[in-house]
């Protein structure tokens, strides 16, 4: 209570004197320096500094790599030839079943102990269960404790739905080529799925005893660091792309992003972020590097903030396992991709037409690469533990750390809590702040009265408002049907936002009734919510940057803007409710469809709130329940204290 | 050989060993260090007992009081540790563990009566999971040959090859035995082992190689001091060549031996010619009964996690097994989650309850906690153990360097006894090998070692404490510095000149 009486002119310390002098003017250029941080972010001089290898023991590039002899590169098309033995003996099995069994056996042909995994999930809890199979063969070091484990991992597609056969059979002949080194300190397991990231995860949980729905018998010890391959068809690439983010932004540590950099390089064929390549320093602008850089972060935030990953590298990141995948850029004209593309959906889904191999240079340095990475990781004493785990990279060997961009968010929480102390100080009647020594006592308990009359109804206003979105939350796992499919969820979250609506509309009318005159304060109300966004953004800040960049773009600065005065005319009540309704969360899930599924916003057969769901139920994804339970509300919350008298 | 006799017979018999043994109150010792996993399902029985990964020590240990017996273990690992040059000294009381179980070679059953009379001492246990074994523990172990490694089959132990291997193992074993005569009289019975696997083509040999090019080492002649000296070749059921013919034959655990006496032939002139392709499908009819793996729940950022243990019965007979596990102290098991579940090749669950536990507890620095169990797996089953711990907060200095990998933790012991039918058929080599001296307390029991497990406690940022310590040391200079000057300088106002 001491901030609470000294905010009313009770004690003077200067410095309370001061902030509460200058905390009207202050908010909004701390969220402007808050915004200009975040945009010098991309400046090539500013934050950023050369990428290093901090843990010294990988010694990246420093063997000479020897994969790709013809007996090799011949390897790989034993995936082949097993597929077409499968597919002759004409079976009854599923294509997936199919896959599965051929390459098991051709895990066991090249001397690796190779299991199938059968497994089942529910895309959403209840609905749409969907069966899988994962692949997994462990070759074991020789004359190791067999306690440590690398792993290559691959899906039978690719994250945009093209063919990944080239992954598989590049990793049946690097299988074939690690067989015969004596230098594996690690075992090394190759897992490959057919249902992507969820068959990843339901894989990962087989293996860490999380589940023991689908066990799995064949393992080995803990899993150190993931490779995840991604190759579409094509002859030769014009380079490799990195993805590193994890569903819930988490990040591998950056020393893995650098060696796999670096050793590509070394193998001549460059291995860029999200594939983007650097414009060339000395002959492009600083705008133009300035906007490269932008677009690469912008990329990165939409990776980390709404988990659209590509690769299945994502689920190891939960389990503390340093993953990434590569992913081959496919040039532009590449015969083999646009045949691939023309045979479409006319090719037997086995194999019969399945494409080309790639050209053995692209087969050699793509081996290579993926050697040289492993036996850096080989080298690896410990876990990762040296370097980073929260950076942002702004261009190719560059890194941001996490001390330079953490005041950013810094700053947007202080604007948040300074108008919210402002506002406090400014809640009630103008005569409850005088600091006249005389009227003490008369004050203090026209405060106090003041507090206990408003206090239990702004907490109510707003538990209100909150159970409207814990119901947001918990309906779809109920009533599993309300999401059963894409359009349903539309409509499901479309009735949702009607009932909040008419909610708002209830809440705020009751206090317009002259009966309930001073019951509620609309600074205070504001400053309650301001409090709590700015704890969430805070906590949210260290764990998942980009998100909170995104949460305070959506929620934070929106509450910031509403109600900056106590305006009485209807025109201003309209335009701050305009400016609510276009950052609320029908609209920003409407185009945030664009950024997570690259489709239409007006296209309602598709629904980003199903997608975060699914995201939720299978990886935990914060940010369903974050928009349930704070985007959601907050959105509400600004408008009550719009419409607040 | 009487104990009191025994000082006097050190002719072929270890100086060294023999007066540990002495002046530790030893009545049965089992050393052994081993490095790569032993791999069950390709390489069926192991050719000796022991295969953990890392150094393991066992020896029942007489003494008047448990103090005195405990103070005499302490002083035989030590001495061992300087003989061997291994780390053993680190088997302190928080990883000694007194199995009931796994070890115990008087169990009920057909061979009882072999067990050991007048055993007093007790059975102390010590695994070190992180030692690694190289030529510094070959050189020690040679030394107690009676011809080293100058003549006879000691000059095949050529480390260059020994240690570029899939698996290792090497040690000794100091065990009762009744005397020849069968006058009632017990001695000791020393052995020294050593298990190799080789891949001949990490050398670059193919199918065609004699023992000697293996070993990149000739033997010439036989030790002198030997009675007898033989090799012996268990042939593999597929279509391989051994040269020259042998001169005995013989069947060992229901597989054709050949036997070439060294004191007459050349022990590195044994030719091995394998045929193309081996039919794996025959290789695997010798997997042994029962396997075991083990593996850890739970991932590295979790401060719990399980332990899932996986012991596959190959036999169409339940077979009983005890399960022994020792787990370090930072490790909290909660028995209440032990679940024992078996599952056949249909697909149905049994669960299962051990017929016997012993658990003793852990006690923080100061003994680990072992748990015991006697269970029967049912008939051609795979089944599952599991228990939860927590992993306690150790102190920052209790972290091994490395500190970020983990702890190595060591192996859980699964034994039983093979041959259920008592035919002998399916005996591993190292049981028939012991049938052959009947003269060894012997129960053939086959103790099938798990994989260790790594885990990763809650590590500090070991760079912090230096951090700290520069920062503090910084001020503390610039401040003493200062404050030293002041202290000890006199100042004097100076007159003028003027």
């Amino acid at each position: 209570m001491s901030l609470v009486l000294s905010g009313q002119g009770e004690k003077t310390s200067p410095i309370l004197k001061l902030s509460r002098k200058y905390s009207a003017y202050l908010c909004y250029p701390l969220a402007v320096c808050g915004i200009i941080w975040l945009l010098l972010l991309p400046m090539q001089s500013c934050f950023s500094r050369n990428a290093y290898f901090s843990e010294n023991a990988m010694m990246p590039g420093q063997v000479k790599s020897k994969f790709g002899t013809i007996k090799h590169v011949a390897a790989t098309s034993m995936v082949d030839a097993a597929l077409e033995a499968e597919r002759a003996k004409g079976s009854n099995e599923t294509v997936s079943g199919m896959r599965a069994t051929a390459l098991h056996d051709v895990f066991e042909k090249i001397g690796l102990e190779s299991e199938i995994q059968r497994f089942t999930f529910d895309e959403v809890r209840g609905i749409g269960r969907t069966e899988g199979r994962n692949v997994h063969g462990i070759l074991r070091a020789p004359r190791s404790d067999a306690v440590e484990t690398l792993l290559v991992a691959a899906s039978w597609t690719t994250s945009d739905g093209n063919t990944n056969i080239n992954a598989v059979r590049l990793m049946a002949g690097l299988a074939k080529f690690f067989s015969e080194q004596t230098y594996w300190a690690k075992d090394v397991v190759f897992v490959v799925t057919d249902s992507g990231e969820r068959g990843i995860e339901a894989w990962l949980k087989a293996y860490h005893g999380v589940s023991t729905a689908a066990p799995i018998y064949v393992r080995g010890g803990i899993i150190q660091a993931a490779l995840s391959l991604e190759l579409p068809p094509a002859a030769k690439y014009a380079g490799l792309g990195v993805f590193f983010e994890g569903k819930s932004g988490e990040l591998p540590n950056l020393d893995f992003v650098n060696i796999v950099q670096r050793i590509a390089q070394i193998e001549r064929i460059p291995a860029y972020l999200h594939g983007m390549q650097d414009p060339p320093a000395h002959e492009s602008s600083l705008a133009t590097r300035y906007m490269h850089s932008a677009h690469l972060l912008l990329r990165q935030v939409r990776s980390q903030a709404i988990g659209v990953t590509v690769g299945v590298h994502a689920p190891f990141l939960r389990y503390r396992i340093d993953a990434l995948t590569i992913s081959g850029i496919v040039p532009p004209r590449d015969p083999v991709a646009l045949q691939s593309k023309n045979d479409g959906n006319s090719r037997h889904p086995l194999v019969a037409l399945e494409p080309e191999m790639l050209a053995q240079a692209t087969v050699r340095a793509l081996g290579r690469t993926i050697e040289s990475t492993m036996r850096s990781l080989n080298n690896l004493l410990e876990h990762f533990h040296q370097s980073f785990f929260f950076y942002i990279l702004p261009a190719n060997r560059r890194y941001i750390s996490i001390g330079d961009y953490i005041p950013a968010a810094g700053l947007m929480v202080a604007s948040l809590l300074v108008q919210a102390m402002h506002l406090w100080w400014m809640q009630g009647s103008d005569d409850m702040r005088s600091s006249d020594p005389r009227t003490r006592i008369e004050r203090m308990n026209k405060y106090y009265s003041f507090l206990r009359r408003t206090l239990p109804n702004g907490f109510g206003i707003i538990l209100r408002i909150h159970a409207l979105g814990a119901l947001l939350l918990v309906i779809p796992f109920i009533v599993p049907q309300a999401v059963l499919t894409h359009s349903t969820s539309t409509a499901y979250v479309f009735t949702m936002a009607l009932a909040s609506i008419s909610m708002v509309l209830h809440v705020s009318d009751i206090y317009w009734a002259p009966k309930n005159s001073g019951l509620v304060d609309w600074r205070q109300l504001k400053a309650l919510v301001e409090v709590y966004v700015a704890v969430t953004l805070a906590c949210l800040s260290v764990m998942n940057f980009s998100l909170a960049v995104v949460m305070f773009g959506i929620s934070g600065l929106p509450l910031l803007l509403t109600r900056m005065y106590n305006y009485t005319t209807r025109a201003h009540r309209v335009a701050n409710l305009a400016l609510l309704l276009a950052t609320s969360p029908i609209c920003i899930l409407a185009l945030s469809r664009t950024a997570l599924l690259g489709l239409s916003p007006l296209d309602f057969t598709s629904s980003s709130f199903r997608v975060f769901l699914e995201d939720f139920h299978h990886f935990s994804n914060l940010m369903y329940p974050l928009l349930c339970l704070v985007y959601w509300p907050v959105n509400l919350l600004c408008m009550v204290v719009t419409l607040i008298p | 050989m009487d104990n009191q006799e025994l000082r006097h017979h050190y002719h072929l018999f270890p100086r060294q060993i023999g007066e540990i043994a002495l002046q530790n109150n030893v009545e049965e010792l089992h050393l052994s260090f081993t490095q790569g996993n032993w791999r069950q399902g390709s390489w069926g029985y192991p050719p000796v007992s022991s295969q953990g990964v890392g150094a393991e020590v066992f020896a029942w240990i007489s003494g008047a009081t448990q103090e005195e017996s405990l103070d005499k273990w302490k002083g035989l690992t030590n001495a061992l540790s300087g003989v061997f040059c291994a780390s053993l000294n680190f088997i302190g009381d928080d990883n000694t563990s007194m199995p009931q179980l796994a070890f115990n070679t008087s169990t009920r059953g057909k061979r009882s009566s072999s067990s050991v009379p007048g055993r007093r001492g007790v059975l102390r246990h010590g695994f070190l999971p992180r030692e690694n074994v190289c030529t510094e523990n070959l050189t020690p172990w040679v030394k107690q040959l009676p011809c080293q490694a100058k003549s006879g089959l000691g000059v095949l132990l050529n480390p260059h090859r020994l240690y570029n291997m899939d698996f290792h193992s090497m040690g000794i074993s100091l065990a009762p035995a009744v005397s020849a005569a069968d006058d009632g009289q017990t001695g000791l019975v020393y052995k020294q082992h050593v298990t190799v696997v080789l891949n001949p083509r990490t050398f670059g040999l193919d199918r065609n190689w004699t023992l000697g090019e293996l070993m990149d080492r000739g033997v010439d002649a036989a030790c002198p001091v030997a009675t007898s000296s033989t090799v012996r070749v268990v042939m593999p059921e597929s279509e391989t060549r051994v040269l020259p013919t042998p001169m005995r034959k013989e069947t060992l655990g229901g597989q054709e031996t050949y036997v070439y006496d060294i004191q007459k032939q050349n022990a590195s002139e044994i030719r091995f010619e394998f045929a193309d392709s081996t039919n794996k499908k025959e290789a695997q009819q010798r997997l042994p009964l029962v396997e075991a793996h083990r593996h850890v729940n739970g991932h590295g950022g979790g401060i719990s996690g399980g332990i899932e243990t996986l012991i596959i019965n190959r036999s169409n007979q339940p077979v009983d097994v005890t399960y022994s596990d020792t787990l370090p102290w930072y490790l909290r098991v909660y028995l209440h989650t032990l679940a024992i579940e078996a599952v056949n090749p249909d697909g149905d669950i049994f669960k299962q309850h051990p017929t016997q536990m012993i658990f003793t507890p852990a006690i923080d620095r100061g003994r680990p906690s072992t748990i015991e169990l006697a269970v029967t797996l049912p008939a051609n089953t795979r089944t599952t153990l599991r228990y939860d711990f927590d992993k306690g907060f150790i102190k920052y200095t209790e972290h091994p360097p490395d500190a970020n990998r983990g702890f190595n933790i060591g192996p859980a012991i699964i034994s039983y006894r093979p041959d259920t039918d008592g035919s002998g058929i399916d005996q591993p080599l190292f049981c028939a090998l012991q049938s052959s001296h009947p003269n060894a307390y012997f129960e053939c029991k086959v103790r099938v070692y798990t994989e260790l497990f790594l885990a990763s406690l809650p590590t500090p940022d070991f760079s912090m404490p230096y951090n700290v310590i520069t920062f503090t040391c910084t001020v503390l200079a610039l401040f003493f510095g200062r404050i030293f000057n002041l202290l000890t300088r006199d100042f004097a106002v100076l007159k003028g000149s003027d």
